[in-house]
């Protein structure tokens, strides 16, 4: 049974509102005078739902929207929105607000938008609960040569990893920053030859669009743009695996520093290869140095932390 | 380059709003007079992004947001708005406009608000992108016997196997409707052991039986295995149940006009008519399901 918390300093709207939804929806309804009290009920009232008026004092609903969307992002508000408030409404739905209901059409329009809403806000969460139900998770990909695709695959990584709760919010970070190191190299140190210290030189540009950098012109002329980088994916709750393969022509694995020693490389290379060997509980090359694989393993509370 | 559509009827909010954009010179801007000629204009070329007036003749803002969200989903919206036409603008934000500038701002929020949303729909497309670098994904779940999850888990691999290119429109419908039955059967009929000749007789005491079983050992402890292994070439699903098990021999033959009434049988009958292949595995615990990309193995050559 959902529980909706109605919002509205007129204690005779407040009442209107709450029969509605009693009326037309299995629900318990809940009531808060404005949006300080809104606030302070959000614990013991935990709510499925806000309807919320605008226009309030000491906090309005605009302000409200705000706060549940920073605090609770998981409950959903829908606005009541009095003739005349439709600018503080539109302000109010760009900051997050689900619906709203114009105060003249509340009856007929009320229970419906509340459905809808509620449904919505359960499918999200069906999603949610369905990553905590996964107990093996594997994806490979082959990308070409374009860093734009870099950042949407460790969102998904992380995604995954969050859902079997592997690791902290510290770990997932971790994580990301290993695996994107590592697909950087792959594509510009590996497939398209190119220096970690000419991307730096080239800086965010690169990841942008149009202009004609070496990353750019690689990307399009043989033998680079043959190149493909492949990456496997294995996440369970134990542990997450990554290997990364170019296509490029490797590097001697054997000058690869040792923790602390990192001039054996170019400092950018050996920076992120640093970062891959510290985020990870496992970090190692193939002969050829076009591949690497990095594991991380589940957060146990027991071990000490890693350095 | 990136594209932008300017669209308003009157021509000095047009320049207006197109000088401010051509500040940035890595902005193209191109005009429309109205919604109809927006829509005719991004027939011939799709742009980046629209930035439409609320009111104008022919087709308003309000309708152009609508059908720039059905035949344009990835084109993203910008509204100007006057005051006085906020209510519509309210309504054009929760039809789908990604954001909204008020005229008298249009000089201090225009380019900035432009870039922002541009930026969110750059990072989207870029996530469409990547399911096209996906060669192969495989997961394991486990589910309890909560329906409530059934839902969602179907819309995922719907989507999953959609946008793998292993089906269209209709046959991702099916493709869903031959999972739910898989994984409603496991739930009801494998772990819970409920028949549906139940379900036939007395829909009430069904519905009872399910709700004591899920709380009841041996059954509460029962969980769903699914799997799923999807390529270029073919999606795979296991659901495997752990309950007694069945024997699939001895369901009525669904294809008996005498039994296409009944209800039992009914889901293997639609698993087998929707998918491409269905057998049965153990005890008949397990249901394997493969739906096969149209057109098959003559295009594996051209698959990465």
């Amino acid at each position: 049974m959902a529980t909706i918390l109605v919002v509205d300093d007129s204690a005779v709207d407040r009442r209107l509102v709450g029969g509605l939804l009693e009326k037309s929806a299995v629900c318990t309804v809940q009531y808060a005078a404005n949006g300080v009290e809104a606030l302070a009920r959000m614990k013991e009232v935990a709510p499925d739902l806000i309807v919320t008026d605008l226009n309030m004092p000491t906090m309005d609903g605009l302000e409200l929207v705000k706060s549940i969307r920073a605090r609770h992002p998981d409950v959903p508000l829908v606005l009541v929105t009095a003739y005349g408030s439709e600018a503080l409404a539109l302000e109010a739905l760009e900051h997050g607000a689900a619906s709203y209901v114009p105060k003249s059409q509340l009856a007929e329009r009320l229970p419906r938008t509340v459905d809808e809403v509620l449904a919505m806000a359960r499918t999200d969460r069906g999603a949610k609960q369905l990553l905590t139900c996964l107990v093996r998770s594997e994806f490979q990909f082959v990308l070409d040569n374009d860093p734009a695709m870099i950042d949407p695959l460790i969102d998904l990584v992380q995604q995954i990893v969050a859902g079997m709760g592997l690791c902290d919010f510290t770990g997932r970070l971790q994580t990301g920053i290993a695996l994107k190191e590592a697909l950087l190299n792959a594509v510009f140190h590996g497939n398209l030859e190119i220096s970690r210290e000419q991307i730096q030189a080239v800086g965010d540009r690169l990841i942008g669009e149009g202009d004609a950098s070496l990353a750019d012109q690689r990307r399009s002329q043989p033998p680079y743009c043959g190149r493909r980088v492949y990456v496997y994916v294995t996440v369970s709750p134990a542990e997450a695996r990554f290997v990364v393969r170019d296509e490029g022509r490797g590097f001697d694995v054997a000058a690869v520093p040792v923790p602390g020693d990192p001039n054996a490389l170019e400092p950018e290379r050996g920076r992120g290869l640093s970062l891959m060997r510290n985020f990870m509980d496992e970090l190692r090359f193939n002969e050829t140095g076009n591949e690497v694989t990095m594991v991380k393993r589940r957060d146990d509370n027991d071990s000490n932390p890693r350095g | 380059m990136t594209a932008i559509l300017v669209v308003d009827d009157s021509a000095v909010d047009r320049h207006l709003v197109g000088g401010l954009l051509e500040r940035d010179t890595a902005l193209r801007v191109d005009y429309a007079t109205d919604g109809a000629d927006a829509l005719r204009k991004m027939g011939a070329a799709v742009p980046d992004l629209v930035v439409t007036d609320l009111m104008m003749p022919e087709m308003d803002g309000l309708q152009l947001v609508s059908a720039v969200r059905s035949k344009f989903p990835y084109v993203p919206v910008i509204l100007t708005t006057s005051q006085g036409n906020e209510e519509i603008a309210v309504q054009a934000l929760q039809q789908g406009a990604a954001s909204y500038v008020p005229k008298h701002a249009l000089a201090r929020r225009l380019l900035d608000t432009v870039h922002r949303v541009l930026a969110v729909s750059c990072r989207e497309r870029s996530y469409l992108r990547l399911w096209n670098c996906i060669s192969v994904a495989e997961y394991a779940l486990e589910l309890d016997n909560d329906s409530s999850l059934i839902g969602p888990l179907v819309t995922y691999l719907q989507e999953h196997v959609s946008r793998m290119g292993l089906c269209d429109e209709t046959d991702r419908m099916r493709v869903g409707v031959a999972l739910e039955e898989a994984l409603t059967n496991a739930m009801y009929h494998g772990n819970l052991q409920v028949g549906s000749e139940l379900r036939e007789d007395d829909d009430r005491a069904y519905c009872a039986l399910v709700e004591a079983r899920r709380n009841q050992v041996p059954y509460k402890e029962r969980r769903i295995h699914v799997r799923a292994r999807l390529s270029r070439d073919e999606a795979v699903f296991v659901v495997r149940d752990e309950g007694t098990g069945f024997d699939p021999s001895g369901l009525p033959d669904p294809t008996d006009p005498a039994n296409l009434e009944r209800v039992s049988g009914r889901g293997i009958l639609l698993m087998r008519t929707f998918m491409d292949e269905v057998s049965f595995r153990g005890m008949g615990n397990e249901v394997v399901l493969t739906k096969r990309r149209p057109g098959g193995l003559n295009l594996v050559a051209n698959g990465r």
